[in-house]
This record gives structure tokens, sequence and C-alpha cells, in this order.
């Protein structure tokens, strides 16, 4: 199964997974975005979000509109590719 | 939590995909509203209330036909863009704050791509039978008015309905379809548009309100 060697362990959570994806086809997107898109609490996201920063695969920005503070997200060149490559690892397993 | 579903991986990939990407901060009870705008604004053409524009009635299918004097056929033709135009307005406004209110609860922003994309999706189709419209009224071919309106906004709801709900595709097809029918009944044209912009919106509107709003 060689489609098994292109997966990566970052994305073995659905909702990293779910992150990515929504990453992957968005520019810079909010927090609450997310969590609606994902339907998950607090909590839960976060610690996904801060994993993922860690490893150089999604950016922060923090900034303010008005007075109201907002953080979005987007993904880097290097989380792009290894997304990229764990779909080909995923369209592979399905294909053997 | 490990997951070894390749399948169900990808479906939920491009599931998030689609979802985050479509423009879907469309209120149902604002289609639902502007539809009974359609239907009163459309009622007040049909019936003249209030707007009796000489002492001699103008039916619909009078100014349709020519048949009657020149000014009194041009007041009724000023009527009816008019009511047409504030229903067209009114209902962008109503549909703009909603959308606005929509986005800010659930934290979409209102002005993304996707938003642009319905947008211009819709809106280059709608332009442009705005315009063929006119061209029309200064054709004096009337009757046809009706039915281009149809069809040229099944047109633009059918494209935009790839950057937002998908239920907009079948509302297009079926507004292009009045449209066309309409074309062949020119006296009734009035009937089908308050069928097309009036019935269709409230039936649609109820529809992405249960389905959607009311979760």
């Amino acid at each position: 199964m060689e489609g098994y060697g292109l997966l990566n362990k970052a994305f073995d959570s659905r909702v990293r997974l779910g992150l990515m994806s929504i990453l992957s086809v968005n520019e810079w997107v909010s927090y609450k975005e997310i969590k609606n898109l994902l339907d998950l609490t607090d909590g839960n996201l976060a610690s996904h979000i801060h994993a993922l920063e860690k490893i150089n695969f999604i950016e922060i920005k923090k900034q303010f509109i008005g007075k109201k503070p907002l953080t979005t997200y987007r993904v880097t060149n290097i989380g792009k590719n290894a997304f990229k490559e764990h779909l080909s690892g995923l369209e592979k397993l399905i294909n053997n | 939590m490990k997951n070894n579903q390749p399948e169900n991986d990808l479906g939920l990939i491009k599931d998030l995909m689609e979802k985050s990407t479509k423009f879907s901060n469309l209120s149902g009870i604002a289609v639902f509203l502007t539809g009974i705008l359609a239907m009163i604004g459309a009622s007040f053409v049909y019936f003249d209330i209030g707007f009796s524009v000489s002492e001699l009635d103008i039916s619909y299918a009078q100014l349709i036909n020519q048949n009657g004097e020149p000014e009194d056929l041009f007041l009724k033709l000023k009527l009816l863009v008019l009511i047409a135009s504030l229903i067209l307005i009114s209902s962008i406004i109503i549909l703009y704050i909603t959308a606005h209110k929509k986005s800010g609860k659930e934290g979409i922003p209102l002005f993304n791509s996707s938003f642009s994309r319905t947008l211009k999706s819709l809106f280059i189709p709608l332009f442009s039978g705005g315009i063929f419209c006119l061209l029309l009224i200064n054709q004096h071919m009337y009757g046809l008015v009706a039915p281009a309106t149809l069809i040229f906004y099944g047109l633009g709801l059918v494209s935009s309905s790839k950057f937002s709900y998908n239920e907009l595709e079948f509302l297009g097809y079926f507004e292009l379809l009045l449209g066309f029918i309409a074309s062949f009944y020119i006296g009734s044209g009035l009937l089908f548009w308050i069928i097309g912009f009036g019935v269709c919106h409230i039936i649609f509107g109820l529809l992405i309100h249960f389905k959607y709003d009311k979760k």
C-alpha cells in the first residue's frame, strides 16, 4: 500500500483535516468562521490550531476591526504541500 | 482520534471545501418578504389601486395591446416601471440588511470571494436583462417585458447557484420555464410575473428558512 507513505500524521485528526480543507481553498479565515464550519467548541479548536501552527502549517494574523479583535488564519506553503501530499496519499489508497 | 477510512476523509475534505467557499448568508425570511412585496406591487399594477391614471381605467392587457390614448398608456407604463423599480430596490435593501446580520451572527464575513462571485454571476445577466427590457419598452413591445425579466432572472439564478445554495439552480430553471411560457401568452405576463417573483420567492424563502436557517 504505497499510499500510506504519503499520509501525514498531522492530519490524523478529523478536526485538523477539516481545518486544512477550509484554509486550503480560502485566504485568511476567521476563528469564528472555522468554528462554525467545523461545528466545534472553543477549547477543542484552539488546541488543534496551536498544533498546526507549531509545525508551521498555518500562520496567524491578529488585528483590530474598530474595537473588536479579529484573528484570522492562513495556510503556509509548507502546509499546502503537506496537505497536497496527504490528499494524493488518500486517493492512492482508494484506487488500490 | 485515529481514522483509517480514506473515503470518509476525502468526503469530509470535499464537503468543507464546498461549504466554506459558498455564499450562505441569504436569509430565507428576507426572500419570503421579497415575494410578498412582488405580490403587493403586482396587484397595485393589476388593480391600479390608488393610482387611477385617468377616468378610463387602463388594464395591463390594454397596455400590452396599446389599446387606449397614448398619454394614458404612457402614464400606466410609468407607473409600471416605477413600481417594478421600487420592488427591486427595496428587495435588494432587505436582502442586504439581513445578509449583513446573518454574517455577523455566524462569523462569516459578508464581503468574501464567494459573495462577490455570487453577485457578479447574478447581476451580469440581470443588468443585461434590465437594459434589454428598457430597449423593448423603447420599441413599444411592452408585452415581452414581463417574460424577459423572468428569463434573465432565471439565467442569473442558474449561474449564481454554483457559488451559493444549490437550490437556486432549480428556482432558476423554473423562472426560465415560466418566462418562455409567458412569451406565448403575452396578455397574461403580469400573472406569470406574480407566480415567478411572488409565489416562487415565498415558497423558496420558506424552504431556505426551514432547511438552513432554522437549525
